[in-house]
């Protein structure tokens, strides 16, 4: 059942999605060689906090961190601990926060010093696909003409679309219905309408598309090694244009 | 945070272990790697079986109705469950 919000809410969301922005500006201003994943962390969970908002990923099904950090084959969901970044890596920061009861969620790939001319390349090609597909959420397209805006923008550079985790609703719980695929044929789904609010979040591999989760439970690595990237906007559908809740 | 490409309510057949074959409704996530099933006969939503994600085969079908009432926090019962898994598993069109 997709919840479709109110303005009153969508204020709500705005509210938590600017929170999300600022932290993510704080933690990718400490990106840089020789941090550890978990002091970024703990500079997500301090702004946070100080904003009055509650980081929603820490306990999340057991989550132990208040951000994601995915470095590197690691696709989503790593949990921040004492590896140390370096230069040519590029790391996956998710931020999720909430604040009177409404969810934002957003996650950027951010390179740490100099990397590959190819690896640039790939985190380029993901953010643009994440705005081809906001550019869809439109009232009166379906929901997998996002999702096939993504993947065709995504494979005529020859990258791999994860199928295994998706996109999602978002409002007052994090993830709501419907889910989000980055692949699949246009004009499916449900009818896109004023008021849902959408967590967009194409992963998008160097190499293959294909993913495992490694025995923690929750670290999610490309099949074949190859580098990968993330990023992830909460939107809301409105009358015009779709509203970028995660965006300053 | 992304969420698993499987839906609560959704129909899998197991693929790995002794329980192999037996048809299952997604009732449940724990974590992002294994399932929560339950078959509403040997198991029941007060026990559900745990199994990785990988152990198993998902199916298009989504038994809607049983999704919308876990999403909502209503009770199922174990009859709900026996009826959806009846109406979805078709062998031979699967």
């Amino acid at each position: 059942m997709i919840i479709l919000k109110s303005e009153r809410e969508i204020n709500y969301l705005r509210d938590a999605g600017r929170i999300v922005a600022e932290t993510h500006i704080e933690v990718t201003k400490a990106v840089k060689p020789g941090v550890t994943t978990l002091e970024l962390d703990r500079i997500a969970e301090e702004y946070i906090k100080g904003r009055g908002a509650i980081p929603s990923f820490k306990g999340y099904h057991g989550f132990s961190g208040n951000i994601c950090s995915s470095v590197n084959e690691e696709v989503v969901h790593g949990i921040p601990g004492l590896r140390m970044l370096k230069t040519g890596d590029n790391v996956s920061i998710d931020i999720g926060a909430v604040i009177n009861g409404y969810n934002g969620d957003a996650a950027i790939t951010v390179p740490v010093g100099e990397i590959d001319a190819e690896v640039q390349k790939l985190l380029d090609v993901t953010e643009e696909s994440l705005y081809k597909g906001i550019e869809q959420a439109i009232i009166g397209n379906r929901l997998s003409d996002i999702s096939h805006a993504v993947q065709s923008h995504v494979e005529q550079y020859g990258f791999g679309v994860v199928r295994d985790y998706v996109g999602h609703g978002i409002g007052r719980s994090m993830h709501e219905d419907p889910q989000i695929p980055n692949y699949g044929s246009p004009g499916r789904g449900p009818r896109l309408k004023a008021g849902m609010t959408l967590a967009i979040e194409p992963m998008i591999n160097l190499g293959t598309h294909e993913v495992k989760t490694l025995d923690d439970g929750w670290t999610v690595v490309t099949l074949d090694g190859k580098r990968s990237a993330h990023f992830e906007h909460s939107i809301a559908i409105t009358d015009g244009k779709p509203e970028i809740l995660t965006k300053l | 945070m992304s969420v698993v490409n499987i839906s609560i309510g959704q129909l899998v057949a197991s693929n790995a272990g002794r329980d192999q074959t037996n048809i299952y409704l997604v009732v449940g996530t724990l974590q992002n790697k294994y399932l929560l099933l339950a078959d509403g006969r040997e198991r029941k939503l007060s026990n559900p079986k745990q199994k990785n994600i990988r152990h198993v085969k998902v199916f298009k079908s989504i038994a809607q109705v049983v999704a919308d009432k876990i999403q909502s926090g209503m009770k199922i019962t174990d009859e709900e469950i026996r009826q959806a898994i009846k109406v979805l598993y078709k062998p031979d069109n699967l």
